[in-house]
Formats: structure tokens, sequence, C-alpha cells
């Protein structure tokens, strides 16, 4: 079933605040001046952070990736305090909730295309970085433009779901 | 959504260069992509996240502590399901049944527990306990056939144990004592239980090569027979055939890696043979899975009665006796009783 991706978006909109709020933090941890953050909007990109170019590569590639790191640790963390009473068939109002909210998070971790061409033209691209730096960062881009074209088979709320209730059940079934 | 680099401020009138991008007032610092003043460069650095974000994650903080307390119970409930599974996954049935009973203790009518509880009852052939975990999910319904091909094939292994023509099964019940009526019987079934069920009233009557020839056919039909399995290791036993015999407890072991009967048949066996050790090995194993088992309780008589422990082995019997008391069948007492009393010699 096709369904645009800005209503996506609007149902899934905690996911995109805390997107951008994870690539506002990581500008703060590498002291990077941030100069406009939209946490959310009703249109095409539903939300963005403007920044100075990070001096270093590797921050570039963190800041890019922020979402990924952020959005799937929080989408575990909410979601493993629900997902055991799925699991139990015994969610009540509360799960409901956290479980959306998870899921949400979750389907908004993969960096969007915008993160994918700032980081190409500004690694890869670049005269200044090294080979090893474009070796590493190339298949990060590719990476992230698979998963731009996985969320056409809904491959973000599928992530977000096995993140959010697939994985505390594995964690906890191999932990024993 | 969307992180995009600023190349710069935007174009204004009168923009001067040698100042701060973004205040037009004091000198930039150099060696920075954007030119920013010291004071605007610090401001920027720590743009403020919005109030409303900040309570809203507060929100969700105090959502996630009110279920994590919640979650606490689940998390143990978890952790014996996941025991379970794995202890399924290893055939080690006894260990998963028990890991079973404390999920269902706590969610009764739980699918994925009570599917499992069916498979390990069904393989410990504990008719009580897989009746019971079938009626709680009878009409729930799942979609992962991996699942529900293994709750079937556990049924089905369960299900073979019952004899289907009731009214041959109660001819043959009729023909225990009459060997010529029991061997007519033979043919005129097909069914493996009730074949299986000629042979034992054979084997009670010690006409051991008939039952091997039966249990032959009824293997051949189906390889893991349990019932004929064990006939067959109490036979090879009998007939001196140790070797055979512990290598029919070890196909039993195959299909249930914690099968009490099977440890307290081997030991039954090494005690035949007079190797004591290994048969105090097996018996303390069977009595480690389950010590209400009268099987394994038989065995550790039986060890401790040639080990000269005769008031261990005399208690064990009266314990054997007062489950005997319950379930109305006193076939394990029967044949123990001449044994440790020194009426029958065992070997």
């Amino acid at each position: 079933m096709f369904i645009p991706g800005i209503l996506i978006s609007i149902a899934t909109f905690p996911g995109v605040i805390v997107h951008e709020l994870a690539h506002q933090l990581f500008c703060r941890l590498f002291r990077v001046p941030v100069f406009e953050v939209c946490y959310f909007r009703v249109e095409n990109p539903v939300g963005y952070v403007l920044h100075e170019p990070a001096p270093k590569v590797y921050q570039t590639v963190f800041i890019s990736v922020g979402p990924f790191i952020v959005n799937t640790l929080l989408c575990f963390i909410i979601g493993f305090s629900a997902s055991l009473q799925f699991k139990f068939e015994s969610a009540n109002i509360l799960d409901y909730v956290l479980m959306y909210l998870a899921i949400s998070i979750g389907a908004h971790a993969f960096p969007s295309t915008g993160d994918a061409n700032t980081l190409w033209n500004a690694v890869v691209k670049s005269k200044t970085s090294s080979w090893l730096s474009k070796a590493v960062v190339t298949p990060i881009v590719g990476f992230i433009y698979m998963g731009a074209l996985g969320s056409f088979f809904w491959l973000d709320i599928i992530y977000g779901g096995a993140v959010a209730l697939g994985l505390p059940y594995l964690i906890i079934k191999f932990l024993v | 959504m969307q992180e995009n680099q600023s190349t710069g401020a935007s174009p204004e009138n009168h923009f001067n260069e040698s100042l701060c991008a973004n205040c037009q007032l004091n000198v930039y610092e150099a060696g920075h992509a954007i030119n920013l003043c010291s004071d605007c460069r610090q401001s920027l650095i720590k743009y403020p996240v919005p109030k409303w974000i900040k309570f809203f994650a507060f929100g969700i903080l105090a959502v996630m502590v009110v279920s994590l307390v919640r979650t606490q119970l689940y998390i143990s409930a978890a952790v014996h399901l996941g025991k379970a599974e794995n202890a399924i996954d290893q055939k080690h049935f006894v260990t998963a049944q028990q890991e079973l009973a404390l999920v269902i203790n706590k969610f009764p009518d739980d699918l994925t527990a009570n599917g499992y509880m069916m498979i390990a009852s069904a393989y410990n052939l504990d008719f009580a306990s897989y009746a019971t975990a079938y009626g709680r999910i009878a009409n729930k319904k799942t979609e992962d056939e991996s699942f529900l091909n293994r709750v079937d094939a556990a049924s089905a292994y369960i299900d073979q144990n019952f004899p289907k023509d009731t009214l041959m099964y109660k001819r043959i019940v009729a023909a225990a004592n009459n060997k010529e009526r029991l061997l007519a019987l033979t043919d005129s079934t097909k069914e493996i239980a009730l074949k299986t069920h000629i042979a034992n009233y054979l084997y009670e009557m010690k006409d051991y090569e008939r039952v091997e020839s039966i249990i032959n056919n009824v293997l051949a039909v189906d390889s893991g027979f349990y019932q004929a399995l064990s006939l067959m290791s109490a036979v090879k036993r009998n007939t001196g055939k140790y070797d055979e015999a512990i290598a029919f407890c070890d196909r039993l072991l195959n299909i249930n890696a914690q099968d009490v009967y099977a440890f307290s048949q081997k030991a039954r066996i090494e005690l035949k043979r007079k190797h004591d050790k290994e048969a105090a090995v097996f018996a303390a194993k069977a009595i480690e899975l389950d010590p209400d088992n009268d099987s394994a309780i038989e065995a550790k008589a039986m060890v401790d009665y040639f080990a000269g422990k005769k008031k261990e082995s005399f208690a064990s019997l009266a314990k054997i006796r007062s489950h005997e008391i319950s379930k109305g069948d006193s076939t394990i007492s029967k044949r123990l009783i001449p044994i440790i009393n020194g009426s029958e010699i065992y070997r």
C-alpha cells in the first residue's frame, strides 16, 4: 500500500523531532555552531538543522548519522519498557503510547537523503579529504540511500518495529 | 528531515565581510568555515533546545519509568520463557517444562508459553500437563507456521500412544493372559500402539523372541515410537544384550535428552551387568531430573540395594508405594519388591 511520505512523517512526528534533535546534539558535542533548527513542519523536508560545516571528517559523519544512533537507542529503550507486555498479550494504554513513540522514533533513525548529500559533498567530493575518509564514507552514503529506497517498502517502520518489539525479547533470549 | 550545512549568512545590503557574519558588530574569529565572532560562536554552539521539547522528553521519561516498574515482572517471565525455548531446542524437555510452569503461573493464557508447554509435556509424556495447556489455547490463533508445525509434531508424538481402535484394545486386554489369542490378534491390527500393547503382555510372559519380532515390525513403521523403544531396551536387558539395550535408551534420549525413564533404564541395565558405579550415576541423574518419578526412585532403590544400603532401598520402595496408592497402579513396586527382598535374583 502506498502512503505519501509526508503523511507517514506526520503520523510519526515524534521521530522527526528526535531526528533533528540528534543532529543538533551532535553539533553541540563537536562544538559546531547551529544557525537554525526546524524540529517539525508539514512540508518537505519535514525538519532540518542548519549548521556550520564541521572541521573534521569524523565529526561530519557523526553529525549526519547521529539520528541513526540516537533514534535507535531511544527506540530500543522506550520499546523495551513496553515490548514484553505485548509479548505476553497484556499491554495497556500506556504500553501502546510507548510503543507508538518507540516505533515512530525508530522509523526516523535512518539519515535522510539530504543528510547523505551533505556527507557526500563534505567528504567524498572534497579535495581535502583523505582516501581513507572517502572509502569509509562512500558505503555509509550508499547505506543511507538504500534506507531511503527501502522506505518505499516500509523499511523504516519495519526497522522501528524490529528494534522496539523484537530486539528486547531477542536480547533476553540470548542472554539466558 | 534534513541536516543542512549553512553556506554562510544571507546576502544583505552593506554586509561587512570583515565583521561577524551573524551579528555584524564584532571582528570574526579566523580559522573556521564561517566567520563568526567569539560571542556568536559560543551562543550558536549552545543553540537552545526549546522548553516544549524538554517537557515532551520529561513526559516520555515519566511514562517510561512507570512502564519499566511494571516490566520487571515481564522480564522475569521472558527470561524463563527464553530458557524454556533454549531447553526445547536442546531437547531438554524436563527443564523446559519446569521453566514454562513458572511463566504460565504468571500468564496462564499466554499462547506461546502454553504452546511450548504442549511441546515439552508431549515429549515428557505428561498427558495431564499437555491436556491443560491445550485447553488454554485451543481457541487461539497464530500465524507462526514454524511454531504451529512444532506443536503439531509434538501433538502427533503424544497422540500415537493412544489406541485409536478402542474395540481392538478391549479385545487385547481381554486376551492378556492367553498367548495364542494375543498372537492371533497381532495380525488383526495395523496400529502400532496396539501391536506394542500385545508385545507388552508377551514381555510379561517372558516370550522375548516374539516381543522382538513384533517390536521390530513396529519400529519399521515408526523408528521413534517411544513405547516400542523402551520395551525393546527392557527385552535386550533381560536377554543379556546390554550394549544393545543401552543403544535403545540412547535412541530414547535422542528424542528427549532428559528422558527420566531412559536414565532409570540405563541404571538398571548397568546394575544387571554389575557396573554399579555407572548405574549410580544414571540413577542420580534420573532423580535429579525428577525426584518424584517412580522409575527414577526404583533405579535408586536398586542401586542402594546392591550397594548394601537396604534401609535407603526400602525407604524408596515406601515412597513408590505411596505414589501408587494415588495412581492405582502397582507395577513398579511389584517388580521391585522381589529384587530388594532377595526373593528374585536380578543378576
